[in-house]
Formats: C-alpha cells, sequence, structure tokens
C-alpha cells in the first residue's frame, strides 16, 4: 500500500517533469522560435547523428507512403487518361469523317448541272455486296421530284441513272452494270460511241469507228443522244484501246470518272414537270 | 532575472518544508506554471525550475531544522540561489537571452537578500496560520468536546 502509494507519488512527479519539460521545449519547436542556446547547440550536437539517423529512417517511410499513394493516383489517373485518349480518338475519327464529307459535298456543290435539270443531293444509303457494280440505293425518291431515267452524277462524273423510284428512296443503274449502254463522245476528236458496263470496275467502248484515233487517256463525255443524260458529262477516260484485226469497230478499256467503289453522296439531276 | 524579492519563491520553499517532496513539487509546479504565463517569457522555464526547487524543499523537510533565527533566512538565500542557477541553465537550453555573468550574479545576490530578509516574516506566518488551523482542528475535534 505504501509501496503503491510512494510510486504514484513518483509517478506524479516524473509526469509533471514531463510536462514542465513539455511546455519548455515547445518553444523550440515552434517556427517563430528557432534559435537554441550554447547549451542547447551542445545537447543538440550530442543528438545529432541519432537525430540525423531519425530523419532518414523517417525519411524513407514518407517517400514509401508517397510512393505507395502515388501507385494508386497513377493507376486512377492512367485509366483517366486511357477513356480521354480514348474519347479524343473517337472525337478525331468524327472529325475527319465531317472535313471529308464536307469536302465531297463542297465539291458537289460546284457541280453546275446542264439547263433544264436541278440537282437533288441524296446519299447512298446501301448497296448489294454481291453487285457491287451494278446498283444502290439512295435516300431520294419521287417525293424528291426523282423520276425514273434521271441521270446521276458526281462532280468527277457520270455514276448512273435512277431506274427504281420509291416515294423516299429510289434505286440507281451504275454505269458499270451489264445492262447500262451510255452514248459517248470522245471529247477530243467528238467521235461517237457507246460505253457499256462490264460488272466490274472498268466500262467497254464499243462501235467506235476504226478510223478514229483513239489513245490511252481520252476523255469520254455524255453525247446526249438517246434522250437520257444530258450532253456532256463525264463518263471515263481511256485506259487500253483494242483494235481487232477484221472488225468494222475499234474497242477500249474504260476507267469509270467517279470512284464508284466509294461513293457516299451523289447529285440526281431532276427535271421539271414542264421539261418531261 | 532582475534584483528583485521573489515572494512566490519564498513561500514556495516554507510550504515545501512542510509537506512530501512530490507535493511540494506539484506546488512548485502550479506556481511556476502562474509565474511563466504572467510573465510572458519563455513557458516552462519558471514551471521547471520552481518544480525541482518545490521537490527539493520537500525532501529536504526531514533534514532541516529551523529552530534558529537565520535559517530561515539562509533557507530562502540558498533556495534563491538553486532557482537562480536551475533558470539560467534551462534558459541556455531553450535559447532564451542569457544575462551576462556579473549582471546575473548581481542580480542573484540582490534577489537572495531580498528573499533572505523577507523570510523570516513568511515563515513565521506560515508557522501562525498553521499553529492556528491545527488549534482550530483541536477545538473541533469530538474527543475534546463537553
Amino acid at each position: 500500500m505504501i509501496l503503491a502509494g510512494s510510486g504514484r507519488r513518483a509517478g506524479l512527479f516524473v509526469a509533471l517533469v514531463v510536462l514542465a519539460g513539455a511546455l519548455l521545449t515547445l518553444q523550440l519547436r515552434s517556427p517563430e522560435r528557432r534559435a537554441v542556446g550554447l547549451v542547447g547547440r551542445a545537447v543538440l550536437g550530442l543528438l545529432l547523428p541519432a537525430q540525423v539517423s531519425l530523419g532518414r529512417a523517417a525519411d524513407a517511410v514518407v517517400r514509401s507512403w508517397r510512393a505507395l499513394n502515388e501507385i494508386g493516383q497513377l493507376r486512377t489517373e492512367n485509366a483517366r487518361l486511357r477513356a480521354e485518349v480514348e474519347a479524343l480518338r473517337r472525337e478525331v475519327a468524327r472529325l475527319q469523317e465531317a472535313s471529308s464529307e464536307a469536302e465531297r459535298l463542297r465539291r458537289l456543290v460546284g457541280f453546275r448541272a446542264p439547263d433544264p435539270y436541278a440537282t437533288v443531293a441524296a446519299r447512298v444509303v446501301a448497296r448489294d455486296p454481291s453487285r457491287w457494280y451494278t446498283t444502290l440505293t439512295v435516300d431520294r425518291g419521287s417525293r424528291d421530284g426523282v423520276t425514273r431515267n434521271d441521270p446521276v452524277v458526281t462532280a468527277d462524273g457520270l455514276v448512273g441513272r435512277v431506274f427504281e423510284v420509291y416515294p423516299s428512296t429510289a434505286r440507281v443503274l451504275l454505269v458499270t452494270d451489264p445492262r447500262s449502254a451510255v452514248g459517248v463522245l470522245v471529247q477530243s476528236s467528238r467521235d461517237a460511241g457507246v460505253v457499256e458496263g462490264t460488272a466490274t470496275e472498268k466500262l467497254r467502248l464499243r462501235y467506235l469507228s476504226r478510223s478514229s484515233p483513239l489513245r490511252e487517256g481520252d476523255v469520254l463525255v455524255t453525247s446526249g443522244l438517246g434522250g437520257v443524260f444530258p450532253r456532256g458529262i463525264r463518263v471515263g477516260v481511256v485506259r487500253a484501246v483494242v483494235r481487232s484485226v477484221g472488225a468494222l469497230f475499234q474497242e477500249a478499256e474504260v476507267e469509270p470518272a467517279t470512284d464508284l467503289s466509294r461513293l457516299e453522296e451523289v447529285l440526281v439531276m431532276v427535271r421539271p414537270t414542264a421539261a418531261r | 532575472m532582475g534584483g528583485a524579492p521573489e515572494p512566490v519563491l519564498v513561500v514556495l520553499l516554507a510550504l515545501g518544508l512542510r509537506m512530501e517532496p512530490e507535493g511540494a513539487a506539484l506546488l512548485g509546479f502550479l506556481a511556476g506554471l502562474l509565474q511563466d504565463l504572467a510573465g510572458g517569457g519563455a513557458l516552462g522555464l519558471f514551471t521547471m525550475s520552481k518544480l525541482w526547487v518545490g521537490f527539493a524543499a520537500g525532501s529536504l523537510a526531514r533534514t532541516v531544522v529551523l529552530d534558529s533565527a537565520w535559517a530561515p533566512s539562509a533557507f530562502a538565500v540558498a533556495g534563491t540561489v538553486a532557482a537562480r542557477l536551475l533558470e539560467l541553465g534551462l534558459s541556455a537550453l531553450a535559447g532564451e537571452l542569457i544575462p551576462p555573468l556579473p549582471a546575473w550574479a548581481r542580480g542573484t545576490a540582490v534577489a537572495a537578500c531580498y528573499n533572505g530578509l523577507i523570510a523570516p516574516l513568511v515563515f513565521a506566518g506560515l508557522r501562525r496560520v498553521v499553529r492556528w488551523r491545527g488549534s482550530l482542528r483541536l477545538a473541533t475535534s469530538p474527543e475534546l468536546r463537553p
């Protein structure tokens, strides 16, 4: 009992000493009060090695903790940046698409249809993969004034003609369809011939006079004969001339003026009602 | 640390001689803390010094006999010097401005003289209070009631 009492008193005394010491040294730790006295410097000098070691250990712990925190932050940031990159890629793709479309439309707008035709811009909405070079469907129909046999063009040249019309869509027979035949003129010599489809990406020029000086690179334009296509629309360029022995006419392989495999927008040349 | 009387220190010494060391230390702690708070100096300086002075006074309670008229004065002078030395050391440790040694010695001597002069009065007053409380306790004791 006595021992317990004396122990408690000793504990109280030690606590008081510690408390007073804490009060005194609190000031040394405060930022406004950095200076220490002569004795303080001596004590600090003795404690310095231990202090440095403890400081280094504490720094290592703090660095490790920060590194751990940074790993978590980096993972979060990485995920966020990945999502951002993905969104930006989508945006770039969208803008590229919009830019490309704007360029195509700008060229289409530049196309001047001959009188009395007016043009209706149409978007290609369907294409049969098995008959890629024969037909396609556009999003304009009779409600837009489109009628059968209306010529379909792009700024580069002839695409084909409308052969089936629905209220809001129309099917177009491409010049590359074997059922298609277009009267043409060789632009340089004005000799007449007929371009027919081959169901491939090439056309065939037929019925051109053997005496015509046809050369590779000659441009073919619509002749205006037959009443379907107006005169002067580019149809294609001669790539190879074929002159068979004993034949009355010469033939040629023709590359279409329009890249028919990459059509997205076209112009339908509609005639006013009075002109039909 | 100028040369002024320190009644707090003298009272602490007088009380400490009648208490257990730890109790005297607690008393010194509180007195020093009050002095620190009132003085505006380094907090903890007087707290620590008075704590040790109180503890020392309590520890000497059984060995010091105050039957001489000069004993309180001598005890107060010794206590003052001890307290001043402690404060000087703690000031150096805490980075407080330390006065030049001659000035410190002069101030300590003056304070010790003052404390030595007032110590007999304080000790005698305290003795009277203790006696008065003792007689009061005896008067109110149930054994002595008629």
